[in-house]
This record gives structure tokens, sequence and C-alpha cells, in this order.
């Protein structure tokens, strides 16, 4: 089984699928399930982007599963009241976060996810053991798993995004000395060997495979994946074992 | 046959790397499939062109097979780069590639770059830009509208852009649109339907696959081309044969 953790539906610039058309592409890449968080609601309104995800999770229960995602942790305990509600009214299992950046490909930081207006809402994800997808520098991680460690937070990208400068090392690093971190595959980056020495240092168990689909390619995605040197045991727990795991998804 | 316009030897400051005797590079050509490679060792960026050169020589030479030298040459070397650049053409080497973000010159009005590029274009040798070495974030690069100037002005070479990924694919191809003499590589590229719009927009016969071996996976390079929807016909000029005509491969 393929599970695809870090899938995109609803609509960004230059970029739009919803949930049949992202069901057509994980059919032709193999995919057997995808976990999706909604641009819309990453982006401009969580209740509606949400609220069209949850449609989907709903109408296809046995493909598609869902981050709930939020806007902005300045929303403080409108956004905690949100993730509650993705759970109990669309079975959600997972929450999205980002840090906001000063555009595309940007280097700087606008908003962190380690701040304390964030805090209330990974204890929420914690108190309903929902995984916490995070795009954020090792750092941010860091500081985060200090402050909340019940948390499971899985490093979107591994570093591979402009903010953390591609430095997969310092992703490792940070998964190493917090337990609850996972380190997610999804990313432009393609170095040779950085897949293998995240199983090498953390274990497989804390290594999920994810494309970012349907912005970045899933076929490049999930090569990378399987053509690493990795046990079948490994490569089964990447790519599917590990997100029902996480998100208790039988 | 599948040849790689985009490939490297030597070594790698970031980080250690497993492949890079020509016998392991080969061996990592096997394993995914490629059977020509075009290469360039990574002193020439980060070292100096003449040392370089001689290691790509050194390298094809243990391969001479499997593995074409692409030299490099850099204005700040000053006419010395004229005298190194013949010595690449007497051992056998059929393109050159271009490093300004890493020789710290722009592509702009330099005369010693303007004497390197008259004399490849007697050689008939395409000239390969990376905008940056690999996909990762971490790496320098610059505008890639920089090679098209460069490209108006010399209409009679090849030009190949490389590095390009989504946050240059549409700057990209305005230069392609505007320099008939531009093309592209594929080794960053991992936007989805990237391949697909290339073809669309620039027609196949001028996208070349590189896969950034030995410092990128190459089989995940390979898969967005195999698994693109195109024809079967675009999908061998991008894998080899335009490159096959290009570099006079037999």
């Amino acid at each position: 089984m393929i599970i695809d953790a870090h899938v995109h539906i609803g609509k960004a610039a230059g970029y739009r699928a919803d949930a049949d058309q992202l069901l057509r592409l994980a059919d032709r890449a193999g995919f057997d399930r995808i976990v999706c968080s909604h641009f819309g609601a990453m982006n401009y309104d969580m209740y509606e982007g949400n609220r069209q995800l949850g449609e989907a999770v709903l109408r296809h229960p046995d493909r598609i599963q869902g981050y709930a995602a939020i806007t902005s942790a300045r929303y403080g305990q409108l956004a905690v009241e949100e993730i509650q509600r993705c759970h109990e009214v669309y079975g959600m299992r997972g929450v999205k976060i980002l840090h906001r950046v000063g555009g595309l490909g940007s280097y700087g930081l606008i908003t962190s996810i380690n701040e304390p207006f964030m805090y209330p809402i990974i204890a929420k994800a914690a108190e309903l053991k929902l995984p916490v997808l995070a795009h954020s520098t090792p750092e941010e991680c860091e500081g985060l798993s200090q402050v909340v460690p019940d948390a499971i937070i899985i490093m979107a990208h591994m570093g591979g995004c402009p903010t953390a400068l591609g430095d997969w090392h310092r992703a490792i690093l940070a998964a190493r000395r917090y337990p609850n971190i996972i380190l997610d595959t999804a990313s432009s980056m393609n170095d040779l060997g950085y897949i293998e020495a995240a199983v090498a240092a953390v274990g497989a168990e804390r290594v999920l495979f994810g494309t970012d689909m349907p912005l970045l390619d899933p076929f490049f995605g999930l090569a990378k994946v399987t053509s690493a040197e990795l046990s079948q045991d490994a490569l089964d727990r990447i790519l599917a074992g590990n997100i029902c795991r996480l998100m208790s998804w039988a | 046959m599948i040849v790689d316009i985009n490939a490297y030897c030597g070594n790698w400051p970031y980080w250690p790397i497993a492949h890079k005797t020509a016998a392991e590079i080969v061996a990592l050509m096997d394993r995914a499939g490629i059977d020509r490679a075009a290469i360039t060792s990574t002193q020439g960026p980060f070292v100096g062109s003449p040392e370089g050169n001689a290691e790509t020589a050194y390298i094809v030479a243990g391969q001479p097979d499997r593995l074409i030298g692409f030299a490099t040459a850099s204005p700040t070397d000053g006419e010395a780069a004229l005298v190194d650049l013949a010595r690449c053409h007497d051992a056998g080497m059929r393109g050159l590639r271009l490093f300004p973000q890493h020789h710290q010159y722009r592509l702009d009005d330099d005369p010693v770059l303007g004497e390197i590029l008259a004399t490849v274009a007697r050689w008939g040798w395409p000239v390969l830009v990376p905008i940056r070495l690999i996909m990762n974030w971490g790496m320098p690069g610059f505008d890639v509208r920089e090679i098209g100037n460069l490209a108006a002005r010399y209409p009679s070479i090849r030009f190949i852009v490389g590095g390009v990924n989504y946050g240059e694919l549409r700057d990209a191809l305005a230069v392609m649109r505007r320099n008939p003499n531009v093309s592209i590589e594929t080794s960053c590229l991992q936007i989805h339907e990237g391949v697909k719009t290339l073809v669309e927009r620039a027609g196949s016969g001028r996208v070349y696959f590189g896969s950034g071996l030995p410092l990128q996976y190459p089989a995940a390079g390979l898969a967005k081309v195999q698994h693109a929807e195109i024809d079967e016909a675009s999908k061998a000029a991008i894998l080899g044969d335009s490159a096959a005509r290009l570099l006079a491969l037999t």
C-alpha cells in the first residue's frame, strides 16, 4: 500500500485540484490513499477551506484523510475550536500549520509556528492525538516540541524549503533530539542519500512519504523514495505504515 | 539510448557523497538505466576551471564509452581560460558549462566571456548554464533572464538553461520564446506537469533530460520524464535522441 501523506486540495496561485482530480492523479501514480490539506484553509479562509476538504473526506473515507488547517495561529481560540470541529464533524485526523514568508521562494519569516499564539492549538492537537504537519524550519519544530512535547510534529519537507535552506542535516539533528518529530519526504529536494541518512538517524518509523502534489510531480516524489537504498520493511513503513499508525487509520 | 545532459563528478563540499570514481558513477547510471552522461567536475565551480577540467578529463578517461566531458571556463581567469579550453577540446570534450554565481561574474558584456563563447561557437559546442547546481534551497543561484540576454548576442550557440524549478519556469519559458537557440534541461524541474508544460510551450526538441547525478537521485529525475503525459516520440527525444544528435553520440 502507498499513502501520500502530503497533498493539497483546492486552489492556489497556479495550482488547482479537486478531490476527483487528485484521486485520478493518485491512481496514475499508484497511490492507494492521500492525506490532504486545503490551500484555501491555509492561505485565506480556514472555515471554507476545511469545509471543502471535509466534504471530500466524507465522500471518499477509504481514500482521503484530512489535515485541518488553520490560516493563522493568531485566530487563537477560534483556531483551537476549528481543529476540534474538523475532527468531530469530518473525522479529520491531522492538523496543518505553516509559517508565513514574504512570497514564493522567500527566505524571510513573517510569522513563526513557534510562537505563543500557536501553543494552545498544538496542545489541542496533542489532546486529540492528531499529528501536526508543520511547514517550518527544524528550529521551529524543536521549539514547538519543547513547549508541547506530547504533540506529534511532522516536519514538512525535512528542511527542503527556502526558509530552512534545504538543510536536511539540521532537520535530522532536530528529529534526533526530539522523538516526537517525524520527517516528511515531500520536497523539490532530491539530494542523493538524504532519505537513507534520515532513516539511519531516526529509524524508518519516523520518516513519512509525501509528494506535495499537485504542486510537485508525484512520480518524482515516489521515485526518490523507492530508489533509495532501503529495506522492504523500511519502505513499507515510510510509504504507508507510519501514517496509518500516526492517524490510527486501518 | 538514455543520455543525461547534466551530471557531475568530483567532491561535494557540503556533505560526503558516495559516487566519485568513474566506476562508481557508471554503476549509479547502470542502476538507473542511463546509458551516457555528460559530466563536469564540481572542482570547476568550487576551486577553479583548470582544476575542474583536469578532473573531468581524468574521470571521462576511466569510462570513455559512457561519459562525455563538459568543460567549464570563467572570464575571471582572463586569457588563460582560452588556453585551458583548447586543452579541453583536444581532450575530446563536447560542451561548456558556465557557473557565474560561483565564479562571481555576470553574464553581461564581459570581453573575455565573449572570447570564450566565440571559441566554443567555432567548435559547435552547446553551452549549459545551470542557475543552481542541484535542487537544494541552499544553493546559490541567479536570474534565468540573464541567459536570455546572452543567448540573444550569440545566436549560433545552443544554450541550455539548467536548474530551473517552479519559481523560474515562467521566466525560462519567456527566455526560450524570445530565443530559439535556448533549450532547457530537467534536473531540478520538480513541478507537477513541468515536462508536459515544456513540451507544449517549447517543443520536445528543446528539452533535455538531466539528472544531476551523483548529487541527486537519478531515478527520480527519470521518473518525471518517463511518466509525463506526452507522446512516446517526445519522451524519446527528451531522454536521449536530441542529446545524442547534439553531442554527435554514436
